[in-house]
Formats: C-alpha cells, sequence, structure tokens
C-alpha cells in the first residue's frame, strides 16, 4: 500500500492539483485511493464534496499533527493507494508524512522561491535518510509549465536541478484550463466533456503520463526505456 | 542513499519496457496486491522529528507540555467557623484550675471557648444556689 506524498513548503507549487491528478487517474484505472487532505484550505475535501468523486477515491481529512502516521496507517489498510496532500508551510506534519512516504512528490513551478522550497525539502529527505538510514524515493515535479514556451526562470531551474543530478520527473504538469475545471466542477478529467474545456485531451495525456512515471517510480511498472 | 531515476544509456533497454504514457495503460489494479506494511515498520517519531527540524521544519502546535504533574497540594484553607467570638478572655488561674478545665474542655468540648461558653450556661443556671455557697 504505497504512500505517495506531494511537499513543498512554498505554497501554491501545484501540490494539491497533481495530487488530485493523480489519484483520480489511478481510481480511474479502478484502483482504491485514499487521499489524506493534510492541507488546512482542504480543497481535496472541497473537490470531494463535488459531484463526480470516482467510487474507489475517498477522501479524508486531517488537520492535526500528531493524527498523520495513524491516519496514513488506516489508510494503507484500506486502499492500494494512499495519496497525502500537505500544506505550504515547513512544518511536523511534513516530516512525519515523508517519514511514511514510499515516493515524495515535490512538485515546483519554475521559479526561483519554489525551487528554494523544493531544496529545502532536500535537505529534509536527506536528513530524514541519514538519521533514519532508510532510502526515500523521491522526485521534483515541475507544474504549471506552458505548453508552448520555455520561460527564462523554468529554464534556470530545470538546468539546477539537472546540475545537482536531483530526481526529476520527466513529464510536468502543463498549465491547463481542465486541471482548474476539477476544482470548480468536480469529478475526473474522464468526466469531462471535450466541448466544456480547451485541449482536454491534451490535460488527459499529461495526467496519465504523470501517474504511469509515479507507476514506475514506485516499481509498480517497468521503467520507461525514455527518460527525459 | 537517494534514489534516484537516471536517463537510460541504453544498456537495459527491455522491449517489454513502456513509456510513462502508456505506463498507467499497463497498469492492472485487480492484479496489484502490494504486500501490506509490517506492523512494527512506523519510523521512529523523535529521529523523523529531529531531522525534520534539522532541517526547519518544525511543529506549529509546540511542544507537548510533559504529562501534567499533579501541583502540590495545597492545604485546603480552613473554613473560618463563624462562631461570633470576637473577644478574648485572659483569666488567671492556678495551674490546676487550668488543668482541670482544659481535661473538661478536651473531653467533653470542641475547644476551651465551648467549654467555657457551657461553664457559663451552668453557672447562670445554677447561680443562686452558688451565690449561697460562696
Amino acid at each position: 500500500m504505497p504512500v505517495i506524498a506531494f511537499a513543498n513548503p512554498k505554497g501554491g507549487s501545484g501540490k494539491t492539483t497533481s495530487a488530485l491528478l493523480l489519484a483520480t487517474e489511478l481510481a480511474g484505472k479502478g484502483a482504491t485511493v485514499t487521499v489524506i487532505d493534510a492541507d488546512p484550505e482542504q480543497w481535496i475535501m472541497k473537490w470531494a464534496a463535488l459531484p463526480g468523486r470516482p467510487d474507489t477515491l475517498k477522501a479524508i481529512s486531517n488537520r492535526e499533527e500528531d493524527g498523520l502516521v495513524d491516519a496514513i496507517e488506516a489508510a494503507q489498510a484500506a486502499s492500494q493507494f494512499v495519496i497525502v496532500d500537505l500544506e505550504g508551510t515547513a512544518n511536523a506534519m511534513v516530516t512525519d508524512a515523508i517519514g511514511m512516504a514510499d515516493l515524495v512528490v515535490i512538485p515546483i513551478q519554475g521559479s526561483a522561491m519554489d525551487a528554494q522550497g523544493g531544496a529545502k525539502m532536500l535537505r529534509l529527505i536527506r536528513n530524514q535518510e541519514k538519521i533514519t538510514k532508510r532510502t526515500i524515493n523521491y522526485g521534483m515535479l515541475l507544474t504549471r509549465t506552458s505548453a508552448a514556451v520555455m520561460s527564462r526562470s523554468l529554464r534556470d531551474v530545470v538546468e539546477q536541478l539537472r546540475g545537482s543530478k536531483v530526481t526529476l520527473f520527466s513529464t510536468p504538469i502543463v498549465e491547463r484550463a481542465a486541471f482548474r475545471d476539477l476544482f470548480a466542477y468536480g469529478g475526473t478529467l474522464a468526466s469531462m466533456e471535450a466541448g466544456q474545456v480547451s485541449n482536454l485531451d491534451k490535460a488527459v495525456e499529461n495526467a496519465q503520463a504523470f501517474a504511469g512515471e509515479v507507476l514506475t517510480a514506485l516499481h509498480i511498472v517497468k521503467p520507461s526505456r525514455k527518460v527525459a | 542513499m537517494t534514489s534516484r531515476i537516471r536517463a537510460s544509456l541504453g544498456f537495459d533497454a527491455d522491449d517489454t519496457a513502456v513509456s510513462p504514457g502508456e505506463a498507467l495503460k499497463s497498469f492492472d489494479p485487480a492484479a496489484y496486491a502490494p504486500k501490506p506494511r509490517p506492523s512494527n515498520d512506523r519510523p521512529d517519531k523523535a529521529a523523523v522529528r529531529k531531522a525534520g527540524a534539522a532541517a526547519g521544519f518544525v511543529s506549529r502546535e509546540g511542544d507537548k507540555p510533559a504529562a501534567a504533574t499533579p501541583a502540590p497540594a495545597t492545604p485546603a484553607r480552613r473554613q473560618r467557623h463563624l462562631t461570633g467570638r470576637s473577644e478574648q478572655v485572659n483569666v488567671r488561674a492556678t495551674p490546676e484550675v487550668k488543668a482541670r478545665f482544659q481535661a473538661i474542655a478536651e473531653k467533653a468540648f470542641q475547644s476551651d471557648a465551648a467549654a467555657f461558653e457551657k461553664a457559663i450556661e451552668l453557672l447562670e443556671l445554677n447561680y443562686e444556689s452558688i451565690r449561697d455557697i460562696n
């Protein structure tokens, strides 16, 4: 029952969107998924209250630092995948979630602030690895990228990440209206109609590629021969 | 050591491997039964929190106070018994009379004052006969 934690102490980096995309894509395949919403803003809980939540996807709220580990363990017993959406601050709940995670996804936009938040996450991961003597699987995820152009700041971030040899998902989460609409109307990308939103097919392709990479990183499916 | 997904150099080419876009499609949840996490696999909380604090991830709820130690028992404030005894009577007596008074007060009354009051009542009742004696 793998635990996938989405974390970056910088707010607005794309944690919730990418967590929901992963959750809905896995649930769309029929997998049982529990999303633990540990963000005080409770965006996932608000999404879950809208119509269209897949039957195999359960969302639970956890806002207490000391309750998160218990909540994760309970979710592991009930679901094939546990996804934890964390608050965009550097608090002990993030620390506890990383301690339980099989994969840490660190979403970053192409900005210096997000990248610095990502760097802080890496320090946490390395500290935990040293102290707990456990390897922590992680990957940085570029989010809200433009489908058309790569900005200078994004190029700088990518170059620094590659230069420092940190793990980077090859699939970026592109800025798509369909992703925003999930939180406005509920449901999943699969339940949207093409006429409702532009480039829905591209959004679906993007979400599926990301979910596929997560399965690869968790060694659930064979790794790709072609990794960017 | 942190695991990293490195770009393949081609030596591990596998015709059955799938691209990220196809990986999700090849996933069959019905056939996926991960091993449950061992019950003793929970990381040491203190170690995890220590690592977090070193990286600047601190509890926003603050350190929990140690188990509340019972406050030292303060003696219950003695209820002041409102007797209306506001005046003091100093009487000189021989040691023998004093001892006799304290003996009867301790034996039959709660205090010297109560014994004194009772003695007055008895004196009043028997004043006439006492006067005759004296």
